[in-house]
């Protein structure tokens, strides 16, 4: 370890891209002075090779060519199990020297047991998800949840395409993440919906479904929340926190008029940090009451922060439609 | 894509063994008078290499350019004033006719066939060796769904060199 701490922060971190990160990270340390030409070419080489071989397994035996759409699909695959495994190591600048000094081929078989080791964890997940699922009519949540993650495990394929993206995670999760592809890209919405599944879990299926019934006056269309891919994470925590800093009971997932100008008599025309300081403390009061996993506990606090975002930038106009009262809508 | 792969740009290094492959040959083709010189031999990988990237294809195995210099050093039509141009054409034929049959018939099969032809009834033309023999070779896997042990009609008498 101790000669990794002589190059550590060389490579502009900023600059490197999660969906394109075998080849950032190259470049960077190209730049850098910490891979030469000689490597660069090495790698070259290696990559060329390497793709020539998986091209043999897959076409007709006696062809030495492959059309090139084919052979795309497969090089942004390696490309993409080569990434798994640099972002594996501590500092991209250990990732530069393990490039360095290791064969293409050897960190590609590594990649692949790192995308197999997490296709079994990713699957792992889903099996307790599909036991543990919040029961509510929103058609995207439990589209998703079920048969956007079966056809995942059905159609992908991580030894040739692991950089595709074979299905569309249709619920909009409402951590939105980096911008990821294959494995990588189903893993981060399976994690924020579990950690949003676990949360709903606390409340009551029918109170959940009476509060997003509200939706109707905003959206002006009857039981809007059904089909439309809304996320009803989002609603639940504000209603809950809304009615915890009223000293409210969060399980009646019900705001009613005065404690809705209770609590736009606290958020309206703050700041970012004035209204995250809201929050912060009803979400300590609220995670007391429930049921949580630390991981969600996390999730939380993310989530609280990209709200107080929102309010704190419209100025406190969104709130009636963060903080659903059925008294605002009518009227 | 410098920091990837450019399946275009083999690197550098394997340019030039594929350049060495193609004069490694000299020893068979001087027995037919034809000797390949660097220049000859750098302008066959070339010429894959437009053929390749102009019918969207990467090689990956033992190159093409190399089995149909020695195939068709043989032919009475080759010589060692046209050996890299008519080489550079038959490439262009027959990666076309990988494309249209969808890789379903063999490199060595095509380039029999290839040969039969060009030798035969096309008295060394590759455009009469692709009006008369390819299109009717595409048709043929194409619509008739023939499989290469069932083709018979263009490949009797065949010779090979390897």
């Amino acid at each position: 370890m101790n000669n990794e701490i002589g190059f550590s922060g060389l490579i502009d971190k900023a600059k490197l891209q999660s969906n394109n990160y075998f080849s950032s990270l190259s470049k960077q340390a190209y730049d850098c002075g910490l891979i030469s030409d000689g490597d660069v070419e090495r790698i070259k080489i290696e990559l060329f090779l390497l793709l020539g071989e998986i091209c043999k397994t897959i076409t007709e035996k006696g062809t030495s060519s492959i059309q090139i759409d084919t052979a795309e699909e497969i090089s942004e695959s390696i490309l993409y199990t080569l990434s798994l495994r640099l972002k594996k190591c501590p500092s991209p600048e250990n990732a530069a020297k393990l490039l360095q000094n290791e064969k293409i081929g050897v960190l590609f078989e590594e990649g692949q047991k790192e995308l197999s080791d997490n296709l079994i964890n990713l699957r792992a997940k889903w099996t307790v998800l599909q036991r543990k699922l919040f029961k509510t009519q929103s058609h995207s949540f439990t589209e998703s949840a079920k048969e956007t993650m079966k056809k995942f495990f059905t159609d992908y394929d991580y030894k040739l395409s692991a950089h595709k993206n074979v299905v569309l995670f249709d619920y909009p999760v409402y951590k939105e993440g980096e911008k990821l592809s294959g494995l990588e890209y189903i893993s981060q919405k399976l994690d924020c919906f579990v950690s949003e599944n676990e949360f709903l879990n606390n409340f009551d299926s029918q109170a959940v479904h009476c509060l997003l019934l509200l939706l109707d006056g905003i959206y002006g269309e009857e039981a809007f929340y059904l089909e439309a891919p809304i996320n009803i994470y989002m609603y639940v925590l504000s209603c809950a926190l809304g009615l915890v800093m009223c000293e409210k009971d969060p399980y009646e997932l019900k705001i009613e008029r005065e404690d809705y100008d209770f609590i736009e008599s606290r958020l309206a025309g703050q700041n970012n940090k004035n209204v995250l300081l809201v929050l912060y403390d009803a979400l300590d009061k609220l995670t007391d009451i429930l049921t949580i996993d630390e991981k969600t506990r996390d999730y939380l606090l993310f989530s609280i922060r990209q709200l107080a975002s929102e309010i704190s930038l419209s100025n406190g106009e969104n709130l009636k439609s963060v903080f659903l009262c059925r008294d605002n809508i009518l009227s | 894509m410098f920091f990837g792969l450019d399946l275009f740009n083999a690197p550098g290094a394997l340019e030039k063994k594929q350049i060495d492959e193609i004069l490694s040959l000299s020893e068979v083709t001087q027995q037919y008078n034809i000797t390949l010189t660097p220049e000859k031999a750098k302008y066959i990988v070339d010429s894959n290499k437009s053929a390749l990237h102009d019918t969207g294809r990467i090689e990956f195995g033992e190159s093409v350019a190399k089995k149909i210099t020695l195939k068709f050093c043989s032919s009475p039509f080759v010589s060692k004033y046209n050996i890299e141009r008519v080489v550079e054409k038959l490439l262009e034929v027959f990666y076309y006719t990988k494309n249209e049959t969808k890789d379903s018939i063999s490199d060595d099969r095509l380039i029999d066939i290839m040969k039969k032809g060009f030798d035969g009834e096309c008295k060394g033309s590759v455009t009469l060796l692709f009006d008369w023999v390819i299109t009717k070779i595409i048709h043929e896997y194409n619509f008739s769904g023939l499989k290469e042990d069932e083709e018979t009609s263009h490949i009797e008498g065949e010779e090979s060199n390897e």
